[in-house]
């Protein structure tokens, strides 16, 4: 088997979940498209070194790493005098009953991207949180509490946006 | 983090529905993956640029009622071998403007298409030559398709297509009225657009390896019966483009 046509065969392969995993990450078809074209490029350059049963895991490296050069360049810090979100733990009970696929995606886009990052490589992808650390460069202790900061801002979008019953909202 | 949640998460994820992947992309990169390594031996371009060509998209209005006169002319042989390969050409007039397809194709089986206006000899980058075409069609728009006769490219049933188009939001070429898709007896080798001048028409052209053609002559109709071009709606979805 030539090597295009073993890429090709990865490639085909690997392609749903590398753009659920884009589209989790930007929720832009464009940008999405974007980060899946870079990955597959960068996978088949490597080619030559890219084990093939953890090729996958390497396009995905690729592809988050790309979307996190993405907005490392354009991220902005924008000082204000309150606290966005309460502190505490976030109320998992709560969240677990709000979201489904119908609320997943609303929910998603209000985060920041590196919650968002961090909400799908660890409930989407399935990492550790040593393994996000190591994809996104930064401390373990930072993956849990963005993490920790993420869900409890879902849960707070969701408890908005949940559907009422006797003109209450739940 | 209670499993429950953990598993309700991972389910609203993997069942969202969100639109569907392009197969193009499965291709686009390989190809592109195919010409960043020959430019990296030629020390040219970056991957980057590749990734860019590799892929046609601009954007595009509705194409006209009136069609453009568009002639199939018999291609010219190509110049004579360089270095880096052997050049081959194909020609057509577009309302009288000479427009010539030539395709490269490099040592290492890669390949580069570049469309030459109204005379211009075809560049060896990806650009177009900016054109009195767009000034002479008074609208330019639909598409034709020339294919390739020196005895070489014969062989391997290589079909150029040149299309020129108003605003176009993507172009893909389709055989028997599909797409290419992993598995597709035919290969997209290159393709590449712009829009020139500034405001005109988007040009592209795209070169596709159609082995079921192989060894026609170029005036045969089931060239033009088999390979067709597609736009991307403003909806996303494909829909033909006619053939003048």
């Amino acid at each position: 088997m030539t090597r295009d046509e073993q890429f090709t065969d990865f490639a085909s392969a690997a392609m749903p979940v590398l753009w659920r995993t884009a589209y989790l990450l930007t929720g832009d078809p464009g940008r999405a498209e974007d980060l899946v074209q870079q990955a597959l490029l960068r996978t088949y350059l490597a080619w030559s070194r890219v084990r093939v049963d953890d090729a996958t895991a390497y396009a995905r490296r690729v592809l988050v790493n790309a979307h996190t050069d993405g907005w490392r360049r354009t991220r902005r810090e924008d000082l204000v005098d309150d606290v966005p979100e309460p502190p505490g733990p976030p109320d998992e009970p709560a969240l677990a009953a709000l979201v489904d696929r119908e609320t997943v995606l609303p929910a998603l886009a209000l985060l920041t991207d590196r919650e968002r990052a961090v909400v799908v490589l660890r409930y989407f992808a399935q990492l550790s949180e040593r393994e996000i650390a190591d994809e996104l460069g930064v401390a373990a202790g930072t993956v849990k509490s963005t993490a920790s900061r993420a869900l409890r801002r879902m849960r707070a979008a969701l408890t908005e946006h949940a559907p009422t019953t006797n003109g209450g909202t739940r | 983090m209670s499993a429950d949640l953990h598993e309700r998460l991972h389910e609203a994820m993997v069942t969202a529905e969100i639109p569907s992947y392009d197969d193009r992309l499965v291709g686009a990169a390989a190809l592109a993956g195919r010409r960043a390594h020959r430019r990296r031996r030629l020390g040219a371009a970056a991957a980057a640029t590749a990734v860019a060509a590799a892929v046609v998209t601009a954007t595009l209005l509705e194409p006209p009622a009136a069609p453009s006169e568009v002639v199939p002319v018999p291609a010219a042989p190509g110049p004579s071998t360089t270095a880096l390969g052997t050049p081959v050409d194909a020609g057509l007039t577009v309302s009288g403007v000479p427009v010539v397809l030539r395709l490269h194709e490099w040592p290492d089986g890669s390949s580069d298409l570049t469309i030459g206006v109204d005379g211009r000899v075809p560049s060896g980058a990806d650009a177009l030559a900016p054109t009195s075409l767009s000034s002479t069609v008074a609208e330019p728009r639909g598409w034709a398709v020339a294919s390739v006769t020196t005895p070489d490219l014969s062989t391997t049933g290589t079909v150029l297509v040149f299309g020129y188009l108003f605003e176009s939001r993507g172009v893909r070429v389709v055989v028997d009225g599909e797409s290419w898709r992993p598995g597709s007896d035919f290969t997209v080798v290159d393709g590449g657009g712009q829009t020139s001048p500034p405001g005109g028409p988007f040009m592209f052209a795209l070169a596709v390896d159609v082995p079921a053609l192989r060894g026609l002559d170029p005036r045969d109709p089931r060239i033009g019966e088999a390979v067709g071009v597609q736009r991307r709606s403003e909806d996303g979805s494909w829909v033909e483009v006619p053939r003048r």
